[in-house]
Formats: structure tokens, C-alpha cells, sequence
């Protein structure tokens, strides 16, 4: 009995030993020939893609950037001159 | 430096696409069957082969020559096949319809089946891959490198990145821990 078990063991141990080596499909060797083409495709197209966009984005950031900042300087200068019109023409009446 | 098994070496570095090919023909079967004995499913293992062409088209200029050619694709071959039975690993453990007797040896439904195998042999080539998914990960690749894709201790030792003694402790672990498994199997379904 316990032979019997041993030898099942062994044969199941073994009974991938004398596998054949299988060929596999051409879809999938098409695939593997395409690998040179699509990793060099993607390495071109997406940066110059990504380029535009992130220059186009800081241009924008810029522009908004400065007209804030130019609207904010006019602001802040017609601020102080009334509030320097006001001191003066205190003082002046005194 | 080692002697190499590929002689456009210097083409595959500086991206030929031809030497690529050559690489393809010359190594692409093996790969696969590593791939398919690895991770028991056709869909993933060709999935894995293109990714483990993929990073060989990225990354061989990083290529130094210190092993074979060969080995060093075992090695990308088997991180990524590791990859894969971890990934798989996860999904099963966080899977909501698997229960945790599904792990118990009772549970076992040998399912794959290896179409490189003779046909006399399938029953029991499906019962053994059923038991190494149950192996630990290192024991596992060990068995399937040395016993079912015929490489040799030193190429195995080159692929799992460890010595040529820890690969004989692999598989002799592996062995014994396989015998207990089909023991276990047998007690309950050839008897």
C-alpha cells in the first residue's frame, strides 16, 4: 500500500519533467515585435503633447499673475493719494 | 565577463530594432513556457512576457555583462512573475467569495492544465501544480526553474539572485514539502 502511495508521489513529482516546449501565439509575437515602435511612439508624442499644455498653462499663470498685480498697484497708489489729500488738507486747515 | 549566449549584445544597447528581434526569436519561447509554468494561465503569462520584453528594450543598456544574457532575462522574467502571484495573492486574500477553507488540502481542484505536457501525464502534471501554489513563493520558482523548466542550478541561482547552496536547500524543501502535500491528497482522493 505504502509503495503504492510512493509511487504515485513520484509519478506526480515527475510528470511535468518531460514537457514539451510550446510555441505560443503570433498574436503574441506581434506584440513583442511592436514593443521597440510603441515604447519610442510614446517617448515622442506624449512629452511634445505635455509640453504645449504646460507651456501654454505657465503663460496663463503669468498673465493672470500680472494683470493681479498691475490692478493691485493702481488700487493701493489711489489709496494713498486720497488718504495723503485727506492728511494734507487737515493740516491745512490748521 | 561572462562568455555570452547572444552575439549582438552591442545592437540590443544601441536600440537596433533588428538585434531586438533576434533576442525575440532566440528567447521568447523559454520565456514564455517560464512564465506559463510560473503563473498557471496563458492570459497572464503572456501578458508578463511582453512586460519582461518591454523593461529588456528599456533597460538594456544597464546590461553589464556580468552573467549570461539569458540569465539576467530569467531574472527580470521571474521579478515579474513574482509580481503577478503576489498581485494574484492579494486579490484572493481580499476576495469576498473565497473562504478560508478554499486553503485547506481538502479543497483542492487541480484546474490547470499545462498544455506543454504529454497527455498520459496531464492528470497528474495538473495535481502537481496545484500543490505548488502552495508552496512557499522562493520554493516555488526554485522547483519550477530546476524540475519543470530544466534549468540548470547555476542559471537558477542566477534568476533568483541567491547562492548555488540556498538553491539546493530551495529544492530540497520543496520536495519534501510536496510529498507532504500529495500524501495529504492522496489519503483523501486516490485511496
Amino acid at each position: 500500500m505504502s509503495s503504492r502511495k510512493d509511487n504515485w508521489i513520484e509519478g506526480v513529482l515527475s510528470s511535468a519533467d518531460r514537457k514539451n516546449e510550446l510555441p505560443f501565439s503570433n498574436a503574441l509575437l506581434d506584440r513583442l515585435k511592436k514593443i521597440p515602435a510603441e515604447v519610442n511612439v510614446g517617448s515622442l508624442i506624449i512629452p511634445m503633447r505635455s509640453v504645449y499644455l504646460a507651456a501654454a498653462g505657465f503663460a496663463l499663470l503669468i498673465a493672470v499673475n500680472l494683470f493681479a498685480t498691475k490692478g493691485s498697484q493702481q488700487k493701493e497708489s489711489t489709496e494713498k493719494t486720497a488718504l495723503y489729500n485727506s492728511y494734507f488738507s487737515y493740516l491745512d486747515q490748521l | 565577463m561572462v562568455l555570452n549566449d547572444f552575439e549582438d549584445i552591442e545592437g540590443l544597447r544601441s536600440g537596433d530594432q533588428r538585434a531586438f528581434h533576434k533576442l525575440i526569436d532566440a528567447f521568447s519561447s523559454r520565456i514564455y513556457n517560464l512564465c506559463l509554468g510560473m503563473l498557471q494561465h496563458q492570459e497572464d503569462a503572456e501578458d508578463a512576457t511582453q512586460e519582461v520584453f518591454t523593461t529588456v528594450y528599456l533597460s538594456v543598456k544597464e546590461f553589464k555583462g556580468e552573467s549570461k544574457l539569458s540569465t539576467w532575462l530569467y531574472r527580470i522574467a521571474v521579478n515579474k512573475c513574482q509580481e503577478y502571484i503576489r498581485k494574484k495573492t492579494r486579490k484572493k486574500r481580499f476576495g469576498w467569495m473565497v473562504s478560508i477553507e478554499n486553503s485547506e488540502l481538502a479543497q483542492w481542484s487541480p484546474s490547470f492544465q499545462h498544455p506543454g505536457v504529454e497527455l498520459e501525464n496531464k492528470e497528474r502534471a495538473s495535481i502537481l501544480f496545484a500543490a505548488l501554489e502552495r508552496l512557499p513563493e522562493n520554493q516555488r520558482i526554485a522547483f519550477t526553474l530546476h524540475k519543470i523548466e530544466g534549468l540548470p542550478y547555476d542559471e537558477v541561482a542566477g534568476a533568483m539572485s541567491v547562492s548555488l547552496s540556498s538553491v539546493e536547500s530551495l529544492l530540497f524543501r520543496a520536495k519534501q514539502n510536496l510529498k507532504k502535500l500529495l500524501e495529504g491528497y492522496y489519503e483523501k482522493n486516490e485511496r
